[in-house]
């Protein structure tokens, strides 16, 4: 054998023995696997986040809401519209130079608030101005100061001081400036204490101690003084508020039942507390014409019927002991026995309607002009419901998306997934699976019929079931962008409703049985 | 990466070649002319795997990729012995021979420099193992799966060393300054797998350890560790070259791989139960992830320096003339590991002529059973020596053999 030859031989060698080494698949082999997937352990307290769902000392399930019907706005017994009052002219003591440190207006007055309805007596501000402007003629400097008894902050009386300047030239100088209103009490007695709507004050002008030249006043000489009262708002209110009839009718929203799927529900011992609360030195007659609710879905309606309900309600005024306040409160239960109120509740409804008519002070001013009013605490009526989850159900559907990872999706397995369920619930359920894509949803798996839980010893005990599912793994699931699970829940045909109690779960298994593709090197 | 690493050792081992003794041509040979020369360059390389459980063409789609089928997953299994092995071991060399300078006023004293990469690794384990990694659980009834011994070792490491011979006999040694590449090492003493009757819930139950050396490290001569060895031999040849023993010694050292070597000590239950989806199902989690394993089956580990012997193995060959051109061969292996056995063969040399010969043998231990191997041996008159063959024949030509191994030298001088 030649050299060269030999080099071409191992260079041939060498290729051939190359080419065979070369990769072109990765390995794989497909064991037979059997093994868990998942586990968990359902209960109602995961569904039932909602704050509403709260459970009795025999851990069973209620149905637990308060709403708010109407806080029927009555503020407007008490309202002081924006008013400008413009004062009395002042007489003025003195015509000519007037020295430093003279009083040249001195009065006691009042002004008149005009209210239509309302007697006030005494008011609190929680907001609002109270403006002022002065016009003076007089050429000089003067000091400019309001008094008024009845307007007190925190118990100390108030006083308004400011000062005026000469007209320069002009016809008459303007002073203007606003003082807050919010937190004054004022005594709307007037001069006299008795009287209601007036406010007194002693109005005072001296020309101005460091004045540098005397003050001038010529004959004819007036100083205008204008208030007024800008957006006013009022806290507490006391006098007589007059007769009034409001009709209301409004909708409430009502998301109570906003969380739980569409189904026929049969809810048995629910009730129903509906009360009024009057927070207001008020009589008042509540006249309900009609209550009624709206499912938004199934656009049905259904009318509240209760045998004493919609007959005039008379609610005594509230007392007020030194700011203390003892409300009045008309209340009455409604349940299956003298209402619809399940037929009300199982219309599962998303708004609430309320109509009617609300008389205040039917008698007249039977109080002394005693009436009182805290605005932020009126006339309120509530509803709170107490539904026990003992229902029946007839196709409550549950249903909920479970988005796959990658990983998931590329899970190279072929048999089946077996789905292990302990079911402590005495309810019958159907579940199906859905493999949805982009174009739609295959059905993967169906009437995998779960058994219920088996009444035990007492009406709160359930015995679970096992109950074991086999899901084939089908090219529709393995090619699925997401899961679809749909549960349809129903209580057991004959058994009527059954409670639902903190103490039963679903515990739940996903096993899967069947050949897992493993591979590697590609 | 295991893999990865037989298979480039495998692509090199047809460029170079050829290692454990000393060539029997080179010592039986009457041409000497190669010896007379001033230096002589030999490249050696080998590469192969040896089992006593598994075939051919499960290793070659192993390794090469392929589908294996469940029916031959399970007659393998089948037959798999208690004690199933695998060995593998690739590695090219390049020696330097100095056969003109006297050393040490002994004019048969020549100096050689040596240079190679070496990658080796062997699995001890239960048939049962197999089965589970490959049929999986449910080929196994439901409860409590003992798996027995495992035990994995694979090192990869390079050497540069400088030593002395005897330019007649060969006889001589080589001390190296190794260079640790990596080190991975997993020992079971027992373990045992539990498949629960619902098979929802499955548990290991391990008792060993494990240790790797640093894994932030790759390449040759990374770093990983640092250590010494020393590889010798001794030929004793007749004067009438009627007769040859050799007793040879490889990879006698340590190497002390860095402190960023982990081990994790691995006593312990690792369950499985699937994951936990409860907290999904109240809404805080919108995705369901699956869990790895890697992230499920964890036992603390501690970084220090560990010191680690290389895989030494002893060789010793005695050769006798039975004829005037053939000689009777016999000699065994040893690899004191607790996974291989000592490996004993025989077999027939035939001296063509004094350029060529031609050898056969058949063998039996190590890692794997019975093998038949040859080899050519060439020495060309201007003074090329090749030497080529297979330990294990049968690798070549049968799926169904346990292995396949080749080795192959060139050699000159000059």
């Amino acid at each position: 054998m030649k050299f060269p030859r030999l080099r071409i031989f191992i260079a041939c060698l060498a290729l051939l023995f190359l080419q065979s080494c070369k990769r072109d698949e990765p390995t794989s082999w497909d064991p037979d696997v059997r093994a868990p997937l998942a586990y968990g352990r359902l209960t109602l307290g995961q569904l039932l986040v909602d704050s509403i769902f709260q459970q009795d000392e025999e851990g069973l399930w209620h149905v637990i809401v308060d709403q708010k019907l109407t806080d029927f706005d009555l503020d407007s017994l008490a309202e002081i519209p924006d008013t400008t009052i413009v004062l009395p002219p002042n007489t003025l003591f003195f015509v000519g130079s007037v020295a430093q440190g003279q009083t040249i207006v001195s009065s006691n007055q009042q002004i008149t608030l005009n209210h239509p309805t309302a007697q006030f007596k005494q008011v609190r501000m929680k907001g609002g101005k109270l403006k002022y402007k002065i016009r003076s003629p007089v050429e000089g400097y003067l000091n400019c100061t309001v008094t008024v008894p009845g307007l007190t902050l925190n118990g100390v009386a108030q006083s308004i001081a400011f000062q005026i300047t000469p007209p320069d030239g002009q016809p008459y100088s303007t002073t203007e400036g606003y003082f807050d209103l919010a937190g004054l009490d004022l005594s709307l007695t007037g001069q006299t204490g008795f009287s209601f709507n007036r406010l007194a004050y002693q109005f005072g002008i001296v020309v101005a101690p460091d004045a540098p030249i005397p003050a001038t006043v010529s004959v004819g000489d007036q100083i205008q003084v204008e208030i007024t009262f800008e957006d006013p708002q009022i806290d507490y209110a006391r006098g007589y508020f007059g007769q009034h009839l409001f009709s209301f009718d409004e909708e409430v929203d009502f998301d109570a039942f906003s969380s739980i799927p569409e189904a026929a529900f049969d809810l048995n011992g629910a009730s129903t507390l509906f009360s009024i609360r009057n927070a207001v030195g008020v009589d008042a007659q509540m006249d309900f014409s009609q209550i009624t609710n709206w499912n938004e879905n199934q656009q049905t309606q259904v009318n509240l019927q209760h045998t004493s309900l919609f007959n005039p309600i008379n609610l005594s005024r509230a007392l007020d002991n030194g700011g203390l306040i003892s409300e009045s409160e008309y209340a009455v239960t409604l349940n299956a026995g003298n209402s619809n109120l399940d037929a009300f509740l199982e219309n599962l409804p998303n708004k609430i309607r309320i109509q009617g008519d609300l008389r205040v002070n039917p008698l007249g001013n039977i109080s002394a002009s005693n009436d009182f009013i805290y605005t932020n605490n009126a006339l309120n009526a509530d509803l709170r419901m107490d539904i026990p989850l003992r229902i029946g159900i007839q196709n409550l559907i549950l249903s909920d998306t479970i988005a796959l990872s990658d990983g998931e999706r590329e899970l190279p397995i072929e048999g089946k997934l077996v789905l292990w369920i302990k079911n402590g619930f005495a309810l019958d359920a159907n579940v199906r699976l859905y493999a949805l894509r982009n174009d739609g949803r295959d059905l993967i798996a169906s009437d995998l019929h779960l058994l219920p839980a088996i009444p035990g010893g007492d009406e709160a005990s359930f015995i679970p079931v096992e109950t074991w599912l086999d899901i084939p793994i089908t090219d529709a699931l393995l090619q699925a962008n997401d899961l679809f699970i749909e549960v349809t829940l129903e209580t057991p045909d004959g058994s009527g409703p059954v409670g639902l109690y903190a103490s039963q779960v679903i515990d739940f298994k996903l096993l899967v049985d069947g050949n897992y593709s493993i591979q590697y090197g590609k | 990466m295991r893999l990865k690493l037989i298979f480039l050792a495998i692509g090199f081992s047809i460029v170079f070649f050829a290692k454990a003794q000393t060539p029997s041509l080179l010592l039986l040979s009457t041409d000497t002319a190669w010896n007379r020369k001033g230096m002589m360059i030999l490249a050696e390389g080998d590469a192969g795997i040896s089992t006593n459980a598994l075939n051919v063409d499960f290793l070659q789609k192993s390794i090469l990729g392929g589908h294996l089928e469940r029916d031959e997953l399970k007659d393998l299994y089948d037959r798999l012995p208690t004690r199933s092995k695998i060995g593998y071991a690739a590695h090219s060399d390049v020696t330097f021979m100095n056969f003109a300078d006297t050393l040490f006023g002994n004019p048969n004293l020549g100096i050689r420099a040596n240079l190679s990469l070496n990658y080796e690794g062997f699995c001890g384990f239960h048939p049962r193992a197999f089965g589970l990694v490959y049929l999986g659980n449910g080929e196994f009834n439901p409860g409590r799966v003992d798996l027995g011994e495992f035990i994995y070792r694979n090192q990869a490491w390079q050497k540069i060393g400088f030593g002395l011979f005897n330019k007649s006999t060969l006889t001589g040694f080589t001390l190296s300054l190794v260079a640790g590449q990596s080190f991975q090492s997993l020992t079971l003493n027992e373990a045992q797998f539990y498949t629960s009757p619902a098979g929802d819930s499955l548990t290991l139950s391990v008792d060993g350890s494990y240790m790797r050396s640093d894994a932030n490290r790759r390449g040759l001569a990374n770093g990983s560790g640092l250590g010494a060895c020393l590889d010798f031999d001794w030929n004793v040849t007749l004067a009438d070259k009627s007769a040859l023993m050799s007793f040879s010694a490889r990879n006698l050292g340590f190497v002390a791989w860095n402190r960023k070597t982990e081990t994790r000590a691995l006593i312990s239950d690792f369950q499985w139960n699937g994951l936990d989806v409860t907290d999904w199902l109240s809404g805080a989690t919108d995705t369901l992830q699956l869990p790895s394993w890697v992230d499920t089956v964890q036992a603390p580990g501690t970084r220090k320096e560990t010191f680690k012997l290389l895989p030494a193995s002893f060789y010793f060959r005695y050769m006798k003339r039975i004829t005037k051109s053939s000689y009777v061969e016999s000699g065994f292996s040893y690899f004191p590991n607790r996974v291989a056995l000592p490996m004993a063969y025989a077999g027939l040399t035939h001296m063509l002529n004094a350029q060529f010969s031609l050898g056969e043998r058949i063998s039996y231990g190590g890692y794997g059973n019975f093998a038949v191997g040859v080899e050519i041996q060439w020495l060309s008159r201007n003074s090329w020596f090749v030497r080529a063959g297979s330990a294990q024949l049968e690798g070549w030509l049968l799926p169904s053999a346990r292995g396949r191994n080749v080795f192959f030298n060139v050699g000159k001088s000059f």
